[in-house]
């Protein structure tokens, strides 16, 4: 199923396993909790990814990971084909439950995270209008968070990861705490985005649908331990509407196949690339 | 506010309760006018604030700090924290003879009492405000490229300032009432000193003018921390 386009790799997840220390309670014959194993994974430039998993497979890990937030126990993590070991500008975070920062405003979180990656303040102001303009907030800029929806939180969120012109936007569950309308709303904001920035997308979720609507390629994920058991290649055209997917022809063969792999790994019909 | 002024006059007036022992609002109103236009008061509020502000303004600075390194420091924290729950669990109206042997009876030991009754919330309110953090936020400012003491200084402590300016509040009012029973056992200056020394001579008018300062002070130093807190918290759900 799948066809690797002949593009430069920007991230690749090389033999990469994590496990976390054995707890005290696990007793002395425990070997450590192995959260991912021997995970091989490589992502285009440009390339909008989504990973999709069972909870507890390891995802938001291997998420981590990816953002140089934790360090793998095995393998390693490759961008531009350096060996990551910390968080870089290159590489933004959108997380599920936003992160903002509720002591500031939209403009002051955006500002804080250009000042971070080393923006100089006379320039702050202009882009963070910017980014505000490109989600749609221009009016909210300075409200404080818990004065926003949901769906407005997780806006100022991206907008406040794509400020720093990210080449590599990592994208963990974000539309997972959104109701529905708003969820799909944002899906088709990202979409637009993806095409008009030249990102590179890494977007995880635990929803099928959401994978097939986003995604070029989707990884499925297993769990215990956490390992990529398929990568399958959409057939949709990156500007091709959310509701043109859902009504592609093979949209509902694709979505029960991946749902069988979901359940039953053994499923796939190839091992993983 | 206005109601129990007016039923405090009412039941005074009709001897509900003996006027001599609960005088007049207006009375104790009059009172409070005449202390302040003759001075008296003045001099002893004063006296009072020259022992809690100092006070309080030690306690801040040494719990803060300490509060931070106690609330970062795992190991510290394990070690350090039934100390404090023993201390912060001794009144310090228990301490009183024990500052006054130390420290004599002058206004060391009078602003050493504030200090150790303010001590605590703040101590107490700066370690909860750190474990209160939510590690998303460290989690979002590392994946921006901060570290270290920038995280601390610019994510940490803002995250924590909510819980510490409760704790400022708290230690503001403990420190009062410690201050007042000070003042009353051994001093000659102050509120708690005109509370009791009034008493003694049965000038009750003036026991209760004093009594009424003192909670107008009180009330007061609560509401202009509020306002600072209000200012520097303005983001706070409400």
């Amino acid at each position: 199923m799948t066809t690797q386009p002949a593009r430069p790799i920007r991230l690749r997840f090389e033999n990469l396993s994590k496990s976390y220390p054995a707890t005290v309670r696990a007793g002395r014959n425990a070997t450590g909790n192995l959260v991912l194993k021997d995970i091989e994974l490589d992502v285009f430039e440009g390339e909008f990814l989504v990973i999709v998993g069972p909870s507890g497979c390891g995802k938001s890990t291997l998420l981590d990971l990816a953002a140089g937030l934790s360090l793998p126990t095995g393998g390693r993590m490759v961008l531009d084909g350096r060996t990551v070991t910390k968080p870089g500008p290159e590489r933004s975070v959108v997380f599920q439950n936003y992160a903002l920062f509720p002591w500031k405003t939209v403009f002051d979180n955006i500002a804080f995270a250009l000042a971070a990656a080393g923006v100089p303040r006379r320039t702050q102001y202009e882009r963070v209008r910017r980014v505000l303009a490109l989600v749609g907030l221009e009016d909210a800029a300075d409200r404080y968070p818990h004065q926003l929806s949901g769906g407005m939180k997780q806006r100022v969120a991206i907008a406040r990861s794509l400020s720093v012109e990210p080449e590599v936007l990592l994208m963990d569950e974000p539309f997972g705490a959104l109701d529905a309308q708003t969820r799909e709303d944002l899906q088709v904001e990202l979409r637009r985005l993806w095409r008009r920035n030249n990102m590179t997308i890494i977007f995880i979720t635990h929803d099928i649908d959401e994978a097939l609507s986003l995604g070029q390629r989707v990884a499925v994920m297993g769990r215990a331990p956490g390992r990529v058991v398929d990568v399958v290649q959409l057939p949709f055209q990156p500007d091709a509407a959310v509701d043109e997917i859902r009504t592609h022809p093979e949209y509902g063969e694709l979505r029960r196949y991946i749902r069988a792999v979901l359940s039953h790994p053994d499923a796939a019909t190839q091992a993983a690339v | 506010m206005v109601i129990l002024a007016c039923v405090w006059e009412v039941i005074s007036r009709t001897g509900v309760i003996n006027p001599l022992f609960l005088p007049p609002f207006s009375v104790v109103v009059t009172e409070v006018y005449h202390g302040f236009a003759s001075g008296y008061l003045v001099q002893h509020v004063m006296a009072s604030l020259g022992r809690a502000v100092p006070g309080l303004l030690l306690a801040l600075l040494a719990g803060v700090p300490l509060g931070l390194a106690l609330g970062t420091s795992g190991r510290l924290n394990t070690f350090i924290d039934p100390v404090v729950e023993v201390l912060r669990n001794t009144s310090a109206l228990a301490l009183l003879p024990v500052f006054t042997l130390m420290l004599g009876i002058g206004e060391t030991s009078k602003i050493a009492m504030v200090f150790y009754a303010a001590l605590w919330p703040i101590l107490l309110g700066t370690i909860n405000g750190l474990r209160g953090v939510d590690p998303l936020w460290i989690k979002a400012g590392r994946s921006m490229g901060l570290s270290g003491g920038k995280l601390f200084v610019k994510i940490v402590i803002p995250a924590s300032l909510p819980s510490i300016f409760t704790g400022i509040r708290l230690a503001a009012a403990a420190g009062l009432l410690v201050l007042v029973a000070a003042e009353m056992v051994g001093s000659r200056a102050g509120l708690g000193y005109v509370i009791n020394a009034s008493q003694l001579d049965f000038d009750l008018p003036g026991m209760y003018a004093a009594i009424l300062v003192l909670s107008v002070v009180g009330y007061a130093t609560n509401a202009a921390l509020v306002l600072v807190e209000t200012h520097f918290l303005r983001w706070k759900q409400t």
